[in-house]
């Protein structure tokens, strides 16, 4: 059986990884000096999981599988567009980090700007008629209709001075 | 109990809530109408919105979000044989042939009927059920709750399909082990590695954003579909839609199948983790085993009774699953997850006690899904081709839309930017388990139930001083814990016998 290529043996291979690592943390945990004769302490849930996890993803592991053209990961992911759903994941992390720096206008507007065009959006016109329609018709809701606070971003204070 | 019935009805009918179950019914069709967002994301989306109102009137928002969900995953079901909703996928075996013959009108007023008749009987059918069994509940104790915690999250494992069950068990057990993250009831850190923000735990509306939302609009991205262009639906929304009026024979050869399908959805919603996808599969199933073989042979290509059955059985089922969410505060799917979630962070403990603790709560959401199948039936049948036209927004545009609205629906909540990090990478890993196969359900039902299963496990073990007996001492532990087993050897069982039918078919072949 071909484990590298097979969705349920690598899935249950991180999920026992993964088990792996809670069931090493788990130690960790600080447990009150008296708490030696305690039938449930913060460990013992976790713990009861670690282990059940870890029989399971063996069995899973060890388990006859499917036929491979049914659990085949690279026949699942044939086709896929990887390259503009990386962009589009890449482009939510630099938004999160850059939140705070630009403000919610301006990270807003240029996230819809550069995901429209990664999924191939080319009017331009179109592009910034509805990224602009939507970032300044989501603030005035959100910041007069809900009266909530929408950071303005450290760049806007530092041009108007406030910072 | 009429009393707790005109308490939900003056709450239900302020002008506020009216509006909740409009907006609600709308933003639902909408939302459920786009191809990879179905209720859970219709639902998720609106948390954060409804997070400064009280619990009434966002339980009522929700659950006019999920009538519409449900409505429009049929919407584009039928029109362009992308079922919004995974329960809507039997809708579109006829309702879709029914468009493509020009009955595209026809197959959608069949839909909204069934819709709102499957959810009426479902309403009706709640209204005598969740007080009886509120009540019967009140005898529940810590060790009966943990033994329903575990029940619930066996009971989605069950029903997760051939070949499933153990990964659905390991999504579940993953999601136990994520709600672990934080703080204790005795204030104790766990799997916090020093870092501030995880001190109070792993957000739920994070989790549930990132797994269904994101992870949905970077799926549709991966697969290709979001700069496909879409003719079906440009012919079908473009075009004129047909009539919408349906004749009296029509009516009169699809009313039994309505009756039937009804208490079959509800019954079925009414499990644990089996939700309106089996029902819609189970009463389609149903109804085409009992058809004459002429009306069987339209099966598939254009049957009223194949459209009619699962439209009515996945809205019976949808209001059926709130009966263990109202009674015992245990979810029956994802949605009710999400839903719990939203009442836990409203300060509603939803179980019994919701019941006495708050009535116009327990019975505003009660009145409120009959309102909302109103709400669906009068106004959004007529405006069903102008609704189809937000199948015409090229994806393109779409998308970006979807993601931005789901970043910011957790930014608004707690106002750190460290939680969208975290939210892009949970959709990543989220994306990386579909495409693994491995179901995503199983592990916000696990993340929700984690926190009071531990509780009443803690709580049980102190009554119990120490001792694990409770679990067969108490006839209603042990009642539900043999009930959990059964579930879970079940589907073990059938592989277990499939196999071995398998063997002797070989062996008498060779």
């Amino acid at each position: 059986m071909n484990y590298i290529d097979n969705k349920d043996k690598v899935g249950s291979l991180l999920l026992l990884l993964f088990s792996l690592f809670y069931l090493n943390y788990i130690f960790d945990i600080t447990l009150d000096p008296n708490a030696g004769d305690q039938f449930f302490t913060p460990r013992t849930l976790p713990m009861g999981l670690a282990c059940v996890t870890i029989v399971c993803a063996f069995v899973q592991l060890l388990m006859p599988g499917k036929s491979s053209e049914d659990v085949s990961i690279s026949g699942a992911v044939a086709g896929y567009r990887w390259k503009p759903t990386l962009a589009l994941i890449l482009l939510m992390l630099v938004y999160s980090l850059s939140f705070s720096f630009l403000g919610f206008v301006v990270a807003t507007f240029l996230f819809l700007m550069i995901g429209f065009s990664i999924l191939g959006e080319r009017r331009i016109g179109l592009s910034l008629t509805v990224a602009g329609g939507l970032v300044l018709s989501m603030w005035g809701v959100l910041t007069q209709l809900f009266d909530l606070y929408l950071d303005t971003g450290t760049l806007y204070r530092l041009i108007m001075g406030d910072a | 109990m009429l009393e707790g019935i005109l308490m939900g009805l003056s709450t239900a009918f302020t002008p506020i809530n009216l509006l909740m179950v409009l907006v609600g019914c709308f933003a639902g069709t909408f939302i459920g109408m786009l191809p990879g967002l179905g209720p859970v994301s219709a639902i998720a989306l609106m948390i954060p919105i409804t997070y400064g109102f009280d619990p009434a009137s966002g339980m009522i928002l929700m659950a006019g979000v999920y009538y519409g969900a449900v409505f429009g995953g049929s919407t584009s079901a039928i029109l362009i044989n992308a079922p919004g909703v995974s329960g809507a996928v039997a809708t579109a075996f006829d309702g879709h042939p029914m468009a493509k013959k020009g009955q595209a009108g026809r197959a959608l007023a069949l839909a909204a009927y069934s819709s709102f008749l499957g959810g009426t009987i479902g309403a009706i059918l709640l209204l005598l059920f969740v007080p009886i069994l509120a009540k019967v509940s009140l005898s529940f104790q810590s060790a009966d709750y943990f033994a329903l915690m575990l029940f619930g999250c066996t009971a989605i494992s069950a029903f997760s399909g051939k070949g499933q069950v153990l990964k659905a068990v390991l999504m579940t057990l993953l999601g136990l082990m994520l709600a672990t993250v934080g703080q204790d009831t005795s204030g104790v850190q766990r799997f916090t590695f020093g870092v501030p923000d995880l001190y109070d735990g792993i957000s739920f509306l994070l989790l549930s954003m990132a797994t269904f939302a994101l992870a949905e609009a970077l799926l549709v991205v991966l697969r290709g579909d979001s700069s496909k262009a879409q003719p079906d639906s440009e012919d079908l929304s473009r075009n004129a839609l047909g009539s919408l009026k349906l004749s009296k024979e029509e009516i009169k050869d699809v009313a039994p199948v309505v009756g039937r399908s009804s208490l079959l959805g509800f019954f079925v919603g009414v499990l644990p983790g089996a939700g309106a996808t089996i029902a819609s599969f189970l009463a389609y199933g149903m109804e085409r085993n009992i058809a004459s073989p002429e009306q069987r042979e339209q099966f598939g290509k254009g049957s009223a009774r194949g459209l009619v059955a699962p439209e009515t059985a996945n809205n019976a089922a949808s209001t059926g699953s709130f009966v263990p969410l109202l009674t015992l505060g245990i979810p029956g799917s994802a949605t009710t997850a999400i839903m719990l979630g939203a009442l836990l962070s409203y300060g509603v403990q939803p179980g019994p006690r919701l019941y006495i603790d708050n009535p116009e709560v327990f019975w505003a959401v009660i009145i409120s899904m009959y309102l909302g199948n109103i709400i669906l039936l009068v106004l959004n049948l007529p405006l069903i081709p102008y609704i189809a036209k937000l199948l015409d927004v090229p994806r393109q545009l779409l998308t970006p839309i979807i993601l931005f609205l789901s970043l910011i629906g957790v930014y608004l909540v707690s106002f750190n930017t460290v939680d969208l990090t975290m939210m892009v990478v949970i959709g990543v890993i989220a994306v990386i388990f579909r495409i693994l196969d491995f179901p995503l359900a199983p592990l916000l039902l696990g993340f929700i139930l984690g926190g009071m299963l531990e509780d009443n496990l803690r709580r049980a073990l102190l009554i119990w001083d120490g001792s694990w007996a409770f679990l067969w001492q108490r006839p209603i532990t042990a009642t539900i814990m043999v009930i959990t087993l059964v579930t879970i050897l079940m589907p073990l069982w059938s592989a277990i016998r499939d196999k071995h039918k398998k063997a002797i078919t070989e062996v008498f072949a060779e």
